[in-house]
């Protein structure tokens, strides 16, 4: 089955992502493939290189795009809620004026939703990470 | 290869909280943009985003951009009907209408019969 993820959690919780990485680790051992994933609402954060976790998290921004890296799948940040929240990519602070500030990791990418939908459109199954922020 | 999916949108947040609501709303239009059939359910404190007279100060009014549904071709609507109750809340004081209430039978079976379900 082709599986797409969205994350919408709050990354200050250190736990928070291990659900959502474990899934998508294990759905890939399982042979089904993963399309991509997206990240919403506090998640854009993973995407920040400015944001560091404590010595002794996990650094997820890494662990997803190690994965991304073995076993090709688009990471997303939603283009909205990643400037609302100061996560923007090189395209995004020329086109703000604001050269030299962007702060995502190479790795990741700004996105409209309509890519997201476009994806979902794809997918057999749509699983979302993150209940109450 | 992409398909039209049947996507169902569970409001379950109070209006004015936070940004989530706006952020899956403007999710639901998009998905509609797609062609996708997309329903909606108004459960828990989401009903309270249906209410008429609402009068923020200073930040968009709710119930305004919920009546642009209609215009993306949005026209099944539903209330979970305990959570009205619950809450001494009516179908008439709502700004959309027809809203279907549901037991919560009826939700869960609902629910069976799309492809995808986004949540605020």
């Amino acid at each position: 089955m082709k599986y797409v993820l969205l994350l919408r959690y709050d990354i200050r919780h250190p736990m928070a992502g291990n659900t959502a990485f474990h899934f998508a680790e294990t759905l890939i051992q399982m042979n089904h493939t993963l399309l991509g994933i997206f990240l919403m609402h506090e998640s854009v954060h993973i995407a920040n290189v400015l944001a560091m976790p404590a010595q002794d998290e996990t650094a997820y921004q890494k662990s997803w795009a190690d994965l991304a890296e073995k076993h090709p799948f688009e990471i997303s940040v939603c283009q909205t809620a990643g400037i609302r929240r100061g996560v923007i990519d090189q395209i995004q602070a020329q086109q703000e004026g604001m050269t030299h500030k962007e702060n995502m990791h190479e790795s990741y990418q700004l996105a409209g939703l309509g890519q997201f939908v476009a994806l979902c459109s794809q997918a057999d199954r749509v699983i979302t990470f993150g209940g109450q922020p | 290869m992409s398909k039209k999916k049947k996507i169902l949108f569970i409001f379950k947040k109070p209006p004015y909280e936070s940004a989530l609501f706006q952020e899956t709303l403007d999710l639901l239009f998009v998905c509609s943009a797609f062609e996708h059939e997309v329903c909606v359910i108004w459960a828990g404190d989401g009903l309270f985003s249906l209410q008429k007279n609402q009068a923020p100060e200073k930040v968009k009014i709710i119930s305004q951009l919920l009546l642009t549904l209609p215009m993306y071709g949005i026209e099944r609507y539903f209330a979970q009907e305990s959570a009205l109750l619950d809450r001494g809340l009516s179908l008439a004081d709502c700004i959309l209408n027809p809203i279907t209430p549901l037991s919560d039978l009826e939700m869960a079976a609902l629910i069976e019969t799309h492809d995808c379900i986004f949540t605020d």
